[in-house]
């Protein structure tokens, strides 16, 4: 089990690497204009530009910069080309609201799904099943940036019921906070609602059929306890494992989209923001913020899956 | 509905002969679903109208997609109404030829857009899908079947790309491609190119089915018929194409279908966040991107472009539902934007 883990971790640190090198090459090798230009200013004089290229180090070779960048990043006095801010402060100030807005809506789209997921289930065939598939299926197909727009415009800025947009601090005014999360959850939980309830309803079909499910109901126990002890609980295993890899992907930049539209001020949000101003060193960050966590989560499922099951760690 | 739906026709398998081979059964069982059926209709009829857009454009609306003034004038009930107000702010529709759904900030008919911004929307998607599948099936095939340090490579490839945050991954490479497009070697894209959008959606989902595949083949290749082609004297193209790549047929239609309705939220997403289609072009994420900004003064104008976009979307997420009920019943496909 320990050469396991020990294994992942050194693939982790290999696949950061990588993703590192990646990202600063994105916009070292394509041509998009030359960063000192365009920072020294509307009238930039020769000697302004090679000045700035000396100070910012644009003059040294790729490996020198990759490598000049990443001290940085590691020593945490990585500036932003644009607005001189420290990145890492940068960061440090989105968590918060990343954060937030991931666990919340992680909880949110589990409760609903394993609530939802089940009833569908049980109810296989009725009404009742038919149409949660439709609204789960509306639910996938529809874009959370418009979704996330139209709720923020109609339930907050018309009918005044939410807050219109912006992130409250939890320990400032908790009630503010939770207040002005909740459209934001909502609309980064839809979809995920919608695929986990599915995936739940096909697992607990294909589960009340096996032998050990029959045994129960033979034995006498009652209709509640077959489904919670039996069936649910073998139902859950995909399911968590999803969970654990979503919620890696929504901290890590998945909530870019939804951070956008809620004005929430978040990790993502900064990344679009440095994006468009094609700011390199946010970029690097912000990207190798967001890989870490992917990776993480895809590490901890994979060691808790070969923690229940040895053939996975025999195999690796 | 859709797993008791796929286990009723293999239960109860009627006229078919016994010999039936996978295909006839899985076409059998599509023709049988109707839902899915109809909204594979639907998703026809949408590309169809966007093929159709300058039919409207020239003969219903009068009017190209970057055409207007926001002095532009039309008559509604015998009056001359501006279709921008003096306070700028655009008609809604009218519900009839020219701005049959209103106007947007610059005079310009939001139908017209509409139309042509689905032919890039569903373009882009549909080529995204192909250029993604054709990758990943040779990725995985020739993972799967050479194994070893080959393998290991593309394992080490796609895993990477895998723990890439792809819409950052995304918007970072759009927005740095848009600027100053791409020079390859000889092959060079101009910058604004709709190539752009494409090829970067196509990467990005490569390891998501490049990964399952691999699987497949590694499981595949060692089963008999690989050894009796071998055994004949076959080589590595012929049982890769000839014998693999058959047996993968299921997998690879149902996960293209629903790639085509994942590349189409993603163009959406990146156009939101300036890195997909870029003006003058229009695309559902572009009128979507431009109606928010003005969603206070002109809902319409956010509603109508996200309503055809989720309809697209829906339209294949059902199909492609149906496919893999017919096609591939066990898979549990899954992909993520």
């Amino acid at each position: 089990m320990a050469r396991f883990v020990f294994r992942r971790l050194v693939s982790m640190v290999l696949v950061l690497f990588a993703v590192s090198v990646i990202t600063f090459l994105i916009f070292n090798v394509i041509p998009n204009g030359d960063p000192a230009e365009r920072m020294a200013g509307k009238i930039p004089t020769e000697t302004n530009i090679a000045q700035i290229r000396k100070e910012w180090g644009f003059d040294d070779n790729v490996f020198v910069q990759y490598a000049t960048m990443m001290r940085k990043v590691f020593s945490g006095d990585l500036k932003s080309y644009f607005t001189q801010l420290d990145v890492g402060e940068e960061i440090a100030r989105g968590i918060p609201a990343t954060l937030s807005l991931s666990i919340g809506a992680a909880v949110m789209w589990m409760l609903f799904a394993l609530v939802l997921g089940l009833y569908s289930a049980v109810k296989a065939g009725k009404f009742a099943d038919r149409l949660l598939t439709v609204l789960a299926l509306v639910g996938i197909s529809m874009p959370v940036f418009w979704i996330g727009a139209l709720m923020n415009h109609y339930l907050g800025f018309k009918l005044e019921w939410f807050p219109n947009g912006g992130y409250v601090g939890l320990s400032e005014d908790p009630l503010g906070w939770f207040e002005h999360l909740i459209l934001p959850w909502t609309a980064l939980s839809i979809l995920f609602i919608g695929f986990y309830s599915r995936v739940l309803r096909s697992n607990v079909l294909d589960t009340i059929n096996e032998d050990y499910v029959r045994t129960a109901r033979a034995k006498g126990l009652s209709e509640r306890r077959v489904m919670v002890k039996h069936v649910l609980r073998n139902s859950l295993i995909p399911i968590v494992t999803l969970w654990g890899l979503d919620f890696g992907f929504v901290v890590g930049g998945g909530a870019i989209l939804t951070e956008t539209v809620f004005d929430l001020q978040g990790v993502g949000q900064y990344a679009a923001e440095s994006v468009k101003q094609l700011d390199q060193p946010p970029v690097v960050a912000v990207t190798l913020f967001g890989a870490f966590f992917i990776v993480l989560l895809n590490a901890l499922v994979d060691v808790a899956y070969a923690a229940l099951d040895p053939r996975i760690r025999l195999e690796a | 509905m859709a797993a008791a739906q796929a286990r009723a026709p293999e239960a109860g398998g009627g006229k078919l002969a016994a010999g039936a081979g996978p295909w006839r059964l899985g076409l059998r069982r599509l023709r049988r679903n109707r839902p899915a059926l109809a909204f594979g209709g639907i998703f026809l009829l949408l590309v169809a109208t966007s093929i159709a857009a300058p039919l409207w454009s020239k003969h219903v609306a009068h009017k190209g997609p970057s055409a207007g003034k926001t002095t532009d004038q039309i008559v509604i009930d015998g009056k001359k109404t501006d279709v921008v107000s003096v306070k700028s702010i655009p008609i809604g529709p009218t519900w009839r030829g020219e701005y049959f759904l209103g106007s947007d900030g610059n005079g310009r008919d939001v139908m017209v857009r509409l139309l042509y911004g689905g032919r890039n929307s569903i373009l882009i998607g549909v080529s995204a899908a192909l250029i993604t599948t054709l990758l990943a099936v040779v990725i995985g095939l020739v993972a799967g079947y050479y194994r070893g340090w080959v393998d290991a490579v593309v394992r080490i490839g796609l895993d990477v790309m895998w723990s890439f945050p792809v819409i950052i991954l995304g918007v970072a490479l759009g927005v740095a491609l848009q600027l100053g497009g791409l020079q390859l070697g000889p092959v060079s894209i101009a910058a604004g190119s709709k190539l752009l959008p494409i090829l970067i959606i196509a990467v990005v989902y490569v390891p998501y089915m490049a990964r399952p595949l691999r699987g497949q083949v590694l499981a595949l290749r060692q089963k008999e018929f690989v050894e009796a082609a071998r055994a004949q004297g076959a080589g590595p193209l012929r049982i890769m194409f000839g014998e693999l790549l058959p047996n993968l047929a299921g997998t690879i239609i149902v996960f293209s279908t629903l790639l085509i309705a994942n590349a189409i939220a993603l163009e959406a997403a990146l156009s939101f966040l300036g890195a997909g289609v870029q003006p003058p072009e229009t695309s559902w994420g572009t009128l979507l991107d431009s109606g928010i900004e003005r969603l206070v003064s002109a809902p319409h104008l956010t509603v109508v472009p996200g309503l055809m976009l989720a309809l697209t979307v829906l339209a294949i997420n059902v199909f492609g539902d149906g496919v893999r009920d017919a096609f591939d019943p066990r898979a549990k496909v899954r992909l993520e934007h």
